[in-house]
Order: structure tokens, then C-alpha cells, then sequence
């Protein structure tokens, strides 16, 4: 589904990623963890396309595509989501009306007919029920007045609406208290399938706990020094990165 | 000067009476100040002259037109579901007969100020506005030498904000027709109202419209003023208010302007009392070579008012757009809050803003502050919205509706969707997919 080869990025003419590669299949569920400013939300920034991250080197396929090559927008309709770490706050936008241009813009780049209103409200509101988002959060203007814990329910509700193939999550469970962790951990769990995969970037082993990964990257300097499974997270946790990053 | 050729030319033809005196003083206000250009600062951006240069024909029409196909215009129909009263002012003057004010008809008085003046039946308050020598402003100069006519509208009680009065300016586009008007707004003391002013073409020849309003608020009396321009590409418009605000005056003044060559809405409006709060604000959306600019200065005169004078402007292609705002605060308005804000996005690289805001204070206990942006979208909020597969141009729309409501919120439900609709119109126009 994703082949990262050699990906080198820079950021204001720093360099942040130096020789990235990653492999995921389909249905995998992967975590990457690392220290504060080793290149995590670099990563999931260039795999969304944002153009303040520079592609210096290095080849990205999602769905056997040259991802570089697509706009923003087409990737996500092609699947890739990415679950921010900072959600942006939007004034003037209603939460309700950018639900539906995205559900919809996504859908008609697939080819696929809109959604009715009705059943676009059916949608969110069921989906929303199940992540305890409330319909006065619903009339607000986008992520305006959220708390840290509710922006990173709405992006979750995001996901499950939009469910795309690739699901990036950059330190979702950050700002979460542990009933909400467990919340958007069913939220995330429910969309575990053969066909998607998912790359969850995180600070803390507490979230794999809740979302059990395949495989677990130690990303440091902006390389991966170290994989492994689960189990590599709790080593992670005994030892601290110090010592994995000097044994590695 | 083909101005003064026009008025000599024409002036058999115009109301004269009580009026005779007042147009040969601004005339020759007008023959020793001339007709400013840009070398006059307040009209700087805006050179009037240049302008006049261009207005030949200054002959009036009478056109058949019913009213079905006033308000089956585009920018007109957007009001369908407004349950609006009416008021037709054609090409220089007021069409009683387009007009139908029978809902509210206890509740204002409806007259032309042109039948008042050959009849002799002009009220003292607006006689006074006659004789009263110095005026020292150009377009007030201007339409005194030419008006032919103007509405007065009087509000006498209040009237239900879900009925607004709709003072619909059509032009019918003789090419190269001017036409000059005054008109009269008043509030009596404890009314209410919701005023929606347009200005509308029906051809796509040059029009060139001035005119002059003299809005006298009284005691506690509530404004609600939508304003649209929504004139063609060819249209010259400039609007100017003389406001006379009395204590605990409540103004809400929104404009719009999606249409129009050359625009120009200026004013003085003076607080004679105190307690009143006076929101001033505007939307611009503006492309092509469309040159937009809203001016005012509000005169603090006594203690204890408060102004806010707030203005979005979106600029593409080679647009113009301008804010002037002034705040005067006299030695005896202690206590004033007087605030001014523009914000623009600019859309292109040739897109242009002039943005000028100024406080002149002489009390000082004060709270007056002034503030201005300039910027393109925000990138970040571009991104997150691509990045959930909304594309380029529709994430834009959505920032840019997003930054101008906040100007038409304020307005009433139906109202409000009138306002929205002409905006997402003029997106879809200019950013279309
Ligand atoms: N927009 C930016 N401008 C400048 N430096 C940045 C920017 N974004 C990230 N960086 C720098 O890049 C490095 C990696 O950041 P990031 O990918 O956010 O790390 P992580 O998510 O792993 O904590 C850090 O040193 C950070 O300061
Ligand atoms: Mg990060």
C-alpha cells in the first residue's frame, strides 16, 4: 500500500528526514515512535502533501502511485488521511458544512454520487454518538473553541466518515484523558480491516495499548534506527531512548 | 467645464422654489473649489474629476418598466424570500408607481423631494437643509447644483425588522446618463427599522449615479442599513451620508458591494448626543478593474458614544480597494470608544488596497484604537481542508465566505441568506472549479 524509499525532507532549508524507508502491506497496523523533533509529524506531513516540508530526495508509492506527484486533495481522496497533531481552528466554517464538502468532494473524485442529506445526517450523527461528540460541537465553527481532547475527537470522527485506506495518526492520544484515549481507540479499532492500514505515531507506549500494532519503528534523527514488534514498545518504555538509541 | 455647461443646459428643467438659492451657492462653491482630485486627500484613491471628465449626458429618462421585471433582476430576486416594502428610485427619481408601501403605510411618511419642492410644501426640517450656507464637501455641492429628485422617507414608528424598507436605485442605462440625487432618511425618537438600500443596472451601458443622503436618527431610534451594489461593469456610483445621530442611537450600517466600475460611499456622520453605538461596517468583493472605496469619518461630538467602523475587503486581478476611516473626537467627547478595523485578502498580485485609517483626539479619556490587515489566505487552514479531499478553489471559497460573514451575521435570517447568496455568487464567478 506504502513504499517509502530513501525519503529525505528538509523544512526551511533544515534537514529532517535523512534516508527514511518504510513498507506497509495491507491491513498492517504500524507505530512509529520517537523523541521530540526526530521528524515524526515531518513524516506525516510530506505523506499528506504539505508543501512547507521539501522532498529533497528519495520515492513515496501509495496504491502502486507516484504519491509525490499528486496534489494534496487527490490524496486524500485516494485514502490517505492524516490525523493532525495540531488541529487547525477554521472561524466562519461550519463543522456540519465541512464535513459534507469533504465527504462529498472525495466522493466525486471517486466517480461516486453525492450524499444526500439525510443520509449525511444519519451518518454523523451515529458516528458521532459513538465518539461522544455532541451536536452542539457539531454547530460550532470548525474545531473553534474545541478543547485539545475534543479536536482530536473530531479528527477521529473525520476518519470514520471519510474511511480512507491509509489512516496516519500523528499523537492523537496526546491531550486525552483515559476515558477519551479509550473512546478514540474503539474509534480507531473499528476501522481495522484486511484492506486499510494504519501508521500511528505516538510519544507513549500508553496508546499501544489500546491500538495493538504489527510493528513498532524507533524513529530518531529522522532515520528509523530500530523495528520490531509490539514488544519493541515496551522495551522502549523499560529502557528509555537513550539507551536504545546508543545500543542501536 | 462640462459639468457647468450640463447645469445651464438643464437647469429650466429642474426643481427650483426653495431650492434656487441652495444650487447657485454650491455652484459656485463648486466654481472656486472645483471638483476635487486626487491631490484633495480625502478623495486621494479616489480622483473625482477624472471621473466627471467622463459624464457627458446628463439628460433624464422616464423609462416603462414594471416592477415584475425590477425584481426578476438577478441581485434583486436574491431578496425573494425577504419580505421587503418596495421603493423605486429610477434613473434620478422616484417612481411612486413601482413602488408599494400600502403594509406599512401608517407607519412612515413617502414623499419625492422634487414634488415637494415645485409644490412648495418642503417640511422646515428639510427646508433648513436648503438654507444652511457652508458645505464644504463635493459631492454635497454637486447634488445640490443638479438633483432633479430624492426620497424622503420618514419613519414615524417602528416597523418589525422581518420588513424591511427596500429602496431599489435602477439604472436603465441611457449610455453616458448622470444623474444626481438627495435624499432625505429620518428616524423619529423610539422607532426602529430595517433599511435595505441596492443599486442595480438593467443593461450593461455606462451609468453614473451620485447622490446624497441626509439620515437624522432621533432619540433612541434603531437603524438596521443593508446596502448592495451590485451594478454592472460599466457603472459609476458614489453614495455620500450626512448623518445627524441624537442620544441613544442604535446604527447598524452593512454594506456590500459585488458589482460596479468605480464606486465611491463616503460620509460624515455626527454624533449630536450621547449613549449611542454606531457599527459602520462592509464587505468588498472585488475584481476585474473594479475600483471600490468606502470613506467616512465619524464626528465624536459629546461624551459617551461608541463607533465601530469595520471593513473586509477580498481583492482579485486588478481591483482597488480602499478604507479611509476617520475618528474625530472633540475636546468634550470624554469617554469615547471609537474603533476601526480592515482586514484584506488579497487574491492576485496585482490586486491593490489602500487602506488609511486615522484618529484625530482632543479629549482624554478615550479609548480609541485602529487596525489593519493585509494577507493572502491562511495556508494552514488551505492545507487541512485539501488534506480531508476539498479541493484547491472550493477551500478557498469556504475561507473566503468565512471571512466576509462575519460582516453579514449580524443581519436577519432571510436577510442574512440574501447577503450569502450574493457572496457565494460572486465566489463561484471568480473561483469556480
Ligand atoms: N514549520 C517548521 N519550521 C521550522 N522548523 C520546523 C518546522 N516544523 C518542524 N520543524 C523542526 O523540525 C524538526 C522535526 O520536527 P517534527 O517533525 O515536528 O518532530 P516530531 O514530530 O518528531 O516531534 C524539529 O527540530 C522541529 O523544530
Ligand atoms: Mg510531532
Amino acid at each position: 500500500m506504502l513504499e517509502i524509499k530513501n525519503l529525505q525532507a528538509s523544512v526551511e532549508d533544515k534537514m529532517i528526514l535523512n534516508g527514511l524507508n518504510l513498507t506497509i502491506n495491507p491491513g498492517e497496523v504500524h507505530a512509529i515512535m520517537g523523541p521530540n523533533g526526530a521528524g515524526k509529524s515531518t513524516l506525516a506531513n510530506v505523506l499528506a502533501g504539505q508543501d512547507a516540508y521539501q522532498v529533497k530526495g528519495g520515492q513515496i508509492s501509495f496504491h502502486s502511485e507516484d504519491l509525490l506527484e499528486l496534489s494534496i486533495e487527490e490524496r486524500a481522496a485516494k485514502g490517505m488521511f492524516l490525523s493532525f497533531q495540531y488541529p487547525i481552528e477554521i472561524p466562519g466554517v461550519a463543522t456540519m458544512t465541512f464535513l459534507k464538502e469533504s465527504m462529498n468532494a472525495q466522493r466525486k473524485i471517486r466517480g461516486e454520487d453525492e450524499l444526500s442529506t439525510p443520509n449525511f445526517m444519519k451518518l454523523v450523527k451515529e458516528k458521532a454518538q459513538f465518539l461522544n461528540i455532541t451536536p452542539e460541537m457539531l454547530r460550532r465553527p470548525l474545531n473553534v473553541g474545541f478543547s485539545g481532547g475534543e479536536k482530536k475527537r473530531n479528527e477521529i470522527l473525520q476518519m470514520l466518515l471519510l474511511e480512507p485506506s491509509l489512516c496516519v495518526l500523528d499523537e492523537t492520544d496526546s491531550g486525552l484523558d483515559i476515558d477519551a484515549l479509550r473512546v478514540v481507540a474503539d474509534g480507531v479499532n473499528s476501522l481495522r480491516s484486511p484492506k486499510r492500514s494504519m501508521l500511528i505515531i505516538t510519544h507513549y507506549q500508553r496508546l499501544l495499548d489500546y491500538i495493538e500494532p504489527d510493528f513498532v519503528h524507533i524513529l530518531v534523527d529522522g532515520k528509523i534506527i530500530k523495528s520490531g514488534d509490539k514488544t519493541l514498545a515496551l522495551e522502549l518504555e523499560r529502557d528509555g531512548y537513550k539507551n536504545i538509541i546508543a545500543a542501536a | 467645464m462640462a459639468f457647468f455647461a450640463a447645469y445651464d443646459r438643464h437647469k429650466d428643467e429642474l426643481p427650483q422654489g426653495v431650492a434656487e438659492q441652495s444650487r447657485i451657492d454650491a455652484l459656485n462653491w463648486i466654481k472656486s473649489n472645483g471638483i476635487p482630485t486626487k491631490r484633495v486627500e480625502s478623495y486621494h484613491y479616489s480622483d473625482l474629476r477624472r471621473k466627471f471628465s467622463k459624464a457627458q449626458n446628463y439628460q433624464m429618462s422616464d423609462t416603462q418598466i414594471s416592477f415584475a421585471e425590477i425584481k426578476s433582476r438577478p441581485s434583486i430576486a436574491a431578496f425573494d424570500h425577504v419580505n421587503y416594502v418596495p421603493i423605486v428610485f429610477m434613473d434620478g427619481k422616484l417612481r411612486l408607481d413601482l413602488s408599494d408601501i400600502s403594509k406599512i403605510e401608517e407607519k412612515i411618511s413617502l414623499h419625492s423631494l422634487g414634488a415637494m419642492v415645485t409644490a412648495d410644501r418642503l417640511p422646515e426640517c428639510l427646508a433648513y437643509d436648503f438654507k444652511s450656507a457652508k458645505r464644504d464637501n463635493a459631492v454635497d455641492n454637486l447634488t445640490r447644483v443638479m438633483w432633479r429628485d430624492g426620497i424622503i422617507l420618514r419613519i414615524k414608528q417602528s416597523i418589525a425588522s422581518d420588513l424591511p424598507i427596500h429602496l431599489i436605485f435602477v439604472s436603465t442605462g441611457k449610455t453616458d446618463a448622470a444623474h444626481f440625487s438627495r435624499h432625505s432618511l429620518l428616524l423619529a425618537a423610539n422607532s426602529s427599522a430595517t433599511l435595505i438600500e441596492s443599486h442595480i443596472n438593467l443593461t450593461n451601458d455606462v451609468s453614473f449615479n451620485l447622490h446624497h443622503f441626509t439620515s437624522m436618527l432621533s432619540e433612541n431610534s434603531e437603524l438596521t442599513h443593508f446596502t448592495l451594489n451590485s451594478e454592472n461593469k460599466n457603472a459609476v456610483n458614489i453614495c455620500r451620508t450626512h448623518g445627524i445621530y441624537s442620544d441613544g442611537v442604535k446604527l447598524n450600517s452593512i454594506s456590500l458591494a459585488v458589482g460596479g466600475a468605480w464606486s465611491r460611499r463616503e460620509g460624515d456622520l455626527i454624533c449630536n448626543g450621547s449613549g449611542m453605538d454606531l457599527k459602520l461596517s462592509g464587505a468588498v468583493l472585488a475584481s476585474a478593474e473594479q475600483h471600490v472605496d468606502n470613506s467616512y469619518v465619524v464626528h465624536h461630538k459629546l461624551p459617551e458614544n461608541t463607533s465601530f467602523q469595520r471593513f473586509k475587503n477580498v481583492v482579485d486581478d486588478k481591483a482597488h480597494a480602499i478604507f479611509q476611516g476617520k475618528v474625530i473626537v472633540s475636546i468634550d467627547a470624554q469617554k469615547t470608544d471609537g474603533q476601526q478595523m480592515a482586514q484584506t485578502i488579497l487574491l492576485s498580485d496585482d490586486a491593490e488596497i489602500s487602506c488609511k485609517p486615522e484618529l484625530e483626539i482632543y479629549a482624554d479619556d478615550v479609548e480609541c484604537a485602529h487596525g489593519a490587515t493585509v494577507g493572502a489566505l491562511d495556508e494552514d487552514m488551505l492545507f487541512y481542508l485539501r488534506a480531508r479531499g476539498i479541493p484547491l478553489k472550493t477551500a478557498q471559497r469556504l475561507l473566503i465566505h468565512a471571512f466576509i460573514s462575519e460582516i453579514t451575521d449580524p443581519l436577519f435570517d432571510n436577510l442574512k441568506q440574501a447577503a450569502d447568496s450574493l457572496i457565494t455568487k460572486w465566489l463561484s464567478q471568480h473561483l469556480d472549479n
